[in-house]
């Protein structure tokens, strides 16, 4: 990995571009020993109509606005008046109401070789008179707004050297194919971004989680140890294996291992949920229309993370309020359980699976997909399972792993505690059993949203330990 | 018209009043904020009833913004206006309490966004509090026997409320500033 040092850099900047959402933070290269820390930067964007307000997070959903969408100057910026595009919290907020205007999901599609990534596809349902654009563009234009913020914020200091005059860590999912790192560098160049070197996310995460251990991590990590990076966000669920190994005394991941970029995430597990109530609510009698299937989606969303938040609580109530003025008078009462939690989260997305298990095929259609390729096995554990198992067969590393393999069954090693790595918070760490023909991890790094909750978490180290009992 | 020098010395003679007494002197706050009657050609007979009526509504006009303004927000975040625009007599309680809690919680979210609060009188309710001398009667309202000298002991009934900051955005650009939620149409 080839560093890029700019001279006139002021600051390492670390950006997280996200499928659902992005994030940025900087390091300041001036700052002294006791105060130098890692600082994640708020964003400036529309979060409504002539609103513009910080949040630590932008979300990566571009609205392409037209004469009928927002009253004359209410989309204005501190450093744009009459944009193109809207970009963050207000484009998702519209995109809702308004579905054939809006690009999600740009970095998925950046990663599909089914289409021209280079070509204006986005948003695949606009009008014809929407001009569209690539993938490349619209990440282009999320990495455009973070520059122009960073030029617009308060601090004297930050507005001297532009954003794209400091030395950049772009993070790329490890799943990425060099065509698709080389479009990501190249929205970044269209984005004024000079100093540029893209990371590996499963590193990144690694890197976090060594940074919150101080110097404790050496008492947690050895030179041999296989690290599983188990990464399921919004939209996404990617998994790598890293080799801890040594170069000259010094620590260095390897990452020896990546899975498919599984287009699966806590979105589809939300909705999963939304859509089981919705059948319960029509079987009494209620109509549910899009609208508020959206509403239900957002609202099992809360109510499942407070359920895995407190584990006492055996429901949680769900209202869905009444559309136009008759707000009371239409609302719908429902709950979420935790039977509804353990049947279609648990046992639907994290089931417990043998070693051997594959998931269910994917749809291979003669004519040209409409859509990015949707994981068509929602068993998270399943895909979890190939994954490990090809690796073994397929990777030229794989004589180290069978190696490693031997040295771990005499070390005979279990399952304790559980790491997890938020990329805003920390983590703990877990042991996986060892056996044959299958690449089994030491350890289990855990990222993303939905592996916040400790069920889950659990769920994937339990699986993992049965593994060689089922082969 | 204010000369050249009568402005320097104003300007000196402000910052020094302002520096050692915090006031302006009457003189020159007079001076300033009474606006000059520039030439204006002679008024029809009604015209000075219409003219005094724009005088008082265009100092309000920004205030009567920033109420709808405060309205279209809980709106817009609440549904607050829905809410009590609707009849709720015939709902039972459950529904009306189901609905109740999740605009309870939108509102406040939206209220704690724009404006922070502040009790007047940050104690325990119904406990004995003291009412200092010189205390603003637009802040503390006496009840009961009221009477005697401050400082009065009495029981706080209720904390009150005082705006500590508000954040509002800025106004819409247009007319629709009378707007509190616009109508949604939607295009099939």
């Amino acid at each position: 990995m080839q560093r890029r040092q700019s001279l006139s850099a002021k600051y390492i900047v670390g950006i997280d571009l996200g499928t659902t959402n992005s994030a940025l933070a900087r390091y300041d290269l001036e700052a002294s020993e006791e105060e130098s820390r890692i600082e994640v930067c708020s964003i400036p964007q529309l979060i409504n109509p002539n609103e513009v307000a910080e949040r630590t997070l932008l979300p990566s959903f571009l609205y392409i606005p037209g004469e009928l969408d927002f009253p004359k100057g209410s989309i204005s910026l501190p450093w744009e008046a009459e944009p193109k595009f809207v970009v963050g919290e207000l484009a998702r907020k519209r995109g809702a109401e308004s579905p054939n205007r809006l690009v999600a999901s740009a970095k998925s599609w950046l990663s599909y070789a089914g289409v021209s990534r280079t070509s204006p596809i986005l948003p695949r349902q606009a009008p014809a008179e929407v001009l569209k654009l690539s993938p490349v563009e619209a990440s282009s234009q999320f990495l455009e707004h973070l520059s122009k913020a960073w030029e617009g914020s308060a601090s004297g200091e930050q507005g001297e050297v532009p954003l794209g005059a400091q030395d950049i860590l772009l993070t790329v999912p490890a799943s990425f194919d060099e065509e698709a790192r080389e479009l990501t560098r190249r929205a970044a160049e269209q984005a004024g971004y000079q100093h540029v070197t893209l990371l590996e996310e499963p590193q990144a995460a690694f890197y976090a989680w060594l940074e919150s251990q101080g110097e404790s991590w050496r008492r947690r990590i050895h030179v041999g140890d296989l690290v599983l990076v188990c990464d399921v966000g919004g939209g996404t669920t990617d998994f790598s294996l890293i080799m801890v190994s040594e170069e000259d005394g010094d620590l260095t991941l390897k990452r020896v291992a990546v899975g498919d970029h599984i287009l699966l995430g806590g979105d589809n597990m939300d909705l999963a949920l939304a859509r089981l109530l919705q059948q319960r609510l029509e079987a009494s009698g209620y109509r549910i229309d899009t609208w508020q299937l959206h509403g239900l989606w957002h609202q099992c969303r809360f109510a499942k993370e407070q359920l895995f938040q407190s584990p006492k609580t055996k429901t949680r109530p769900i209202t869905l309020l009444g559309k136009g003025s008759k707000l009371v008078g239409g609302t719908i009462k429902t709950e979420l359980a935790r039977e509804d939690l353990d049947q279609v989260l648990i046992e639907g997305f994290f089931p417990r699976v043998a070693s051997n298990e594959l998931p269910a095929r994917q749809r291979r259609v003669g004519f040209q997909e409409l859509g990015l390729p949707y994981a068509a096995d929602p068993a998270v554990t399943r895909h979890l399972a190939r994954f490990l198992s090809e690796q073994v067969r397929n990777s030229p590393e794989s004589a180290g792993i069978r190696r490693f393999l031997s040295i771990g069954r005499q070390a005979g090693c279990l399952c304790r505690g559980v790491l997890f790595v938020d990329r805003y918070q920390l983590p703990g760490l877990a042991r996986g059993r060892l056996g044959r023909g299958l690449a089994c991890p030491t350890h289990v790094l855990f990222n993303g949203g939905v592996m916040k909750a400790a069920v889950l978490r659990d769920r994937v180290v339990e699986v993992l330990n049965r593994h060689p009992a089922a082969s | 018209m204010i000369g050249f020098w009568e402005r320097i010395v104003f300007a000196i003679r402000c910052s020094l009043s302002i520096l050692l007494r915090a006031a302006i002197p009457d003189d020159i706050a007079q001076k300033l904020l009474t606006p000059t009657v520039p030439a204006q050609p002679a008024p029809v007979a009604d015209a000075p009833a219409v003219s005094r009526l724009k005088e008082a509504e265009q100092p309000a006009s920004d205030t009567l913004d920033r109420a709808v303004q405060m309205l279209a927000l809980l709106q817009r975040d609440g549904r607050l206006i829905d809410f009590l625009a609707e009849n709720i007599s015939a709902y039972p309680d459950a529904q009306l309490g189901a609905a109740v809690r999740t605009i309870h919680e939108t509102c406040r979210q939206a209220l704690d966004r724009y404006v922070k609060l502040e009790p007047v009188l940050d104690s325990e309710e119904d406990q004995p509090v003291t009412v200092e001398a010189g205390f603003d009667p637009g802040a503390i309202k006496l009840i009961g026997n009221v009477s005697g000298v401050p400082p009065l002991r009495g029981l706080l009934r209720h904390k009150g409320w005082r705006v500590k900051e508000l954040k509002m955005p800025p106004l819409p650009q247009d007319a629709g500033r009378l707007v509190i939620a616009p109508a949604e149409v939607e295009l099939l």
